[in-house]
């Protein structure tokens, strides 16, 4: 797995690639975690790269959203973890495992940060 | 196909090596490639479970060992960490809203979806998981639109396509190359042939789409229901090749 990230104004944009299993899903918790340390917490994943994900590294990414939703400056304002480009064989792990109602999902980078 | 096996130490360095040894022998099998994808998963949240749950802090070994059976693609994964009772993995939570879920059971529960059987015993000191995907021949048909699909024209899709299914296909790819507008009766013509496959095991995939028919997917959102490939090798390529 490798991660990058982007930071813009409002979001922080971490691309995953590659695998994304129980071998890799403490380092992407724990880059989520830094951000979220440094009190950004609009964060969006972008897996147009995500080559294979199982259940620890979907725990990772509903772990990650509980958190950032606490954070909040109005109910109207709060943080969020979302994702973007989510490709045929994620997306059908997220539907068998009823984590496609959990996320919003987009199909494009800058409507998805535009979202925030 | 003859037997194989793979043993290594039981750790998340192992996952990877496991899930491409599963792959090959899959792939040699004969299993088409989205059978080859959940074969893959299923295999990783086994040796998951043995890594993080039977053997807990400690190490030993773990034995994937894989063969072709009665038209079934069957793998054996050994350990000799604690016994393992499947009965004691809570059912998992699909439905609860964010803060109330749980994320405990999904990688059993993924097992038991992917696989065809998926049985557990403790054998002479070892847990042993036996998980079998039955060998589908890949079979897939091919149904090219052409001009404008509208409501005037999604009876004759509907027709198109159902033929292809009588004709055994549950794979289904549409090809729009030749296709210059696509309306909302044409989308819901399409959707609706689309489930009535998923729900019997098969889909419906589109693929060769111009930009204007492209750009109805992508703003009615109907990308995220159908697989859109661009060419028809594309589409094809994952449903195997064997037809």
């Amino acid at each position: 797995m490798e991660i990058n990230h982007r930071r813009l104004n409002r979001v922080d944009v971490v691309g995953v690639t590659g695998r994304l299993t129980a071998a890799e899903a403490p380092e992407l918790q724990e880059r989520i975690n830094a951000l979220f340390n440094e009190g950004r917490y609009r964060i969006l994943l972008d897996f147009a790269n995500l080559e294979y994900i199982s259940s620890p590294g979907l725990r990772v990414l509903i772990e990650a959203r509980k958190r950032a939703r606490e954070w909040k400056i109005t109910d109207f304002d709060r943080g969020d973890v979302r994702i973007v480009n989510l490709p045929p064989r994620i997306k059908e792990v997220f539907d068998l495992t009823g984590f496609t109602s959990l996320f919003h999902i987009y199909n494009d980078v800058v409507e998805a940060v535009g979202s925030f | 196909m003859s037997f194989r096996t793979l043993t290594l130490d039981a750790s998340l360095e192992a996952l990877a090596e496991i899930s491409d040894f599963v792959v090959d022998q899959a792939r040699a099998a004969g299993l088409d490639e989205h059978a080859v994808w959940e074969v893959q998963l299923a295999a990783d949240e086994a040796a998951t479970n043995v890594i993080q749950h039977s053997y807990r802090q400690c190490s030993g070994p773990i034995t994937i060992a894989t063969q072709v059976i009665a038209n079934e693609f069957e793998i054996t994964i050994t350990d000799q960490g604690e016994p393992f009772n499947p009965d004691t993995v809570p059912e998992p939570d699909l439905v609860s809203p964010l803060e109330e879920r749980k994320t405990g059971g999904l990688g059993l529960f993924l097992m038991r979806k992917l696989m065809d059987r998926v049985e557990f015993r403790f054998q002479g000191g070892e847990n042993v998981l036996v998980m079998a995907k039955r060998i589908r021949q890949a079979d897939f048909r091919v149904v090219s639109l052409t001009g404008r699909i509208d409501a005037a024209a999604a009876p004759e899709v509907n027709r198109m396509v159902r033929q292809a299914m009588r004709d055994g296909g549950k794979q289904i790819v549409v090809e729009l190359r030749d296709v210059t507008f696509l309306s909302s009766s044409g989308l819901r013509a399409l959707l609706l042939l689309a489930r009535e496959l998923r729900r019997d095991g098969g889909d419906l995939v589109l693929c060769a789409l111009q930009p204007q028919v492209a750009e109805v997917f992508h703003l009615t959102g109907f990308d995220q229901i159908f697989q859109l490939h661009h060419t028809r090798e594309e589409a094809t390529a994952g449903f195997g090749n064997a037809a």
